[in-house]
């Protein structure tokens, strides 16, 4: 019976893979459905650009259509998932700095991608948001790669740190003493941000 | 480091309750007279708000067929050579070192393989019998080491077997010799002006002799 009578959402990644394995191309299309928002937002946050993110994602599904034996279930598939991806978007991030790409939403203050689209949504409390998530992600950006990651997983992802020491193949106890650094350097970097706002503002006025 | 700075370590420690109990108490011992340090966590505390409210972004409505396309592109071009699924790249030098113990065997296998030599299965059993049978008089745990040593087998010659070779061999000559005088008889070299220049033909049909 294929998946594409079943119902996919009762099935567990690891029922996926398998059947995947087994030559169900519908599994795959259930992991792709499952996990490509999830791993967009990861990447997104970790390159801050969106064509590259979703770049890195079809890339991840491409290796894992390649790769689908390689999958053994000694680790969770999301470990793996973030694991390929997580690859991905640091080779990425070194592709650019090689080719000192430097972005047009870098050099300025004005950014389409975070422009308002819903006319009914509070629109003070909209540009306030728009406002927040434009500095937390300038505070990410300046996070060293190892740090950006270890953020990313356990704050906006919400693995387990269990998973997290999976994925970036590092003892439990260095994973949380990460998180820690990297949630005070990112505290650190928000205060210099706000710090350097507060100038620019008062310097225009 | 002052107090205030080794406090300032702990705050999402503290917010997490991942603390030690003492240690927790310190953090709100110093809280309760430090505002700096009180902001400071509070602001901790909202940083971790902040990050788990970030908007979550969704992939593009061409994904899933951007994705398909370049799945049909990918399994066209496959690749002359990939090893056997479930193969990984450290198993890769684990195949080599069998693959070229296996030509080695084949190697001196080849160079030392004369059938002629082979014992026949009577010689065989009367070796096994002899070797089996302890001299008389020999210490008794001699008998055991006697019963697995074997006797050198000496080259064995089926006198049929030669005269079969060399009959082979034989005919085999005289049908290179026939080959080659048809080739030498052949119209088309006589008739040639420069006869018999290119014997390339002639070298390989004598390469082919026994």
């Amino acid at each position: 019976m294929s998946l594409k009578e079943q119902k996919t959402a009762e099935l567990s990644d690891e029922e996926l893979i398998h059947r995947f394995q087994d030559g169900d191309i519908y599994a795959f299309d259930a992991i792709v459905n499952r996990y490509k928002d999830q791993l967009l937002n990861f990447a997104y946050r970790f390159l801050n650009n969106p064509e590259e993110a979703e770049d890195v994602v079809q890339e991840t599904f491409l290796r894992i259509f390649r790769n689908k034996h390689a999958y053994r279930e000694i680790a969770k598939f999301s470990t793996w998932v973030y694991t390929i991806a997580g690859n991905l978007a640091k080779t990425e991030l070194r592709k650019r700095k090689r080719r000192k790409y430097l972005y047009l939403s870098d050099m300025g203050y004005d950014d389409k991608e975070y422009e308002i689209v819903d006319p009914s949504a509070n629109t003070e409390k909209e540009v306030e948001s728009v406002f927040q998530e434009k500095i937390i992600q300038r505070a990410i950006d300046e996070l060293p790669p190892r740090f950006r990651q270890v953020i990313l997983l356990v704050e906006i992802q919400e693995l387990p740190y269990e998973e997290v020491s999976k994925i970036m193949r590092v003892p439990l106890g260095t994973v949380k003493s990460r998180v820690n650094r990297a949630r005070q350097k990112l505290q650190a970097k928000l205060s210099d941000i706000m710090e350097r706002e507060k100038k620019n503002q008062t310097a225009r006025s | 480091m002052n107090l205030c700075d080794r406090m300032k370590k702990n705050a999402f420690l503290y917010h997490e309750k991942a603390l030690e109990p003492s240690m927790a108490a310190r953090v709100q011992e110093h809280l309760d007279q430090c505002e700096t340090c009180r902001n400071h966590f509070q602001q901790a505390l909202l940083l971790k708000k902040a990050l788990k409210e970030l908007p979550r972004r969704r992939t593009s409505p061409d994904f899933n067929a951007v994705l398909r396309a370049r799945l049909r592109t990918e399994t066209y071009r496959k690749p002359l050579f990939s090893f056997p699924a479930g193969v990984g790249v450290w198993q890769v030098p684990a195949y080599a070192g069998l693959a070229l113990i296996f030509v080695a065997l084949g190697a001196v296998l080849q160079r030392n393989w004369n059938p002629s030599v082979m014992p026949s299965l009577t010689d065989r059993s009367a070796v096994v019998q002899t070797a089996s049978q302890p001299a008389a008089g020999a210490a008794p745990f001699a008998a055991g080491r006697a019963s697995i040593r074997r006797a050198p087998v000496k080259n064995y010659v089926d006198p049929g077997t030669v005269a079969n070779m060399s009959q082979w061999a034989q005919q085999s000559k005289k049908r290179t010799q026939t080959t080659l005088a048809r080739y030498d008889e052949d119209s088309t070299w006589q008739m040639s002006r420069t006869p018999n220049t290119d014997r390339s033909l002639v070298r390989e049909v004598r390469q082919v002799r026994f």
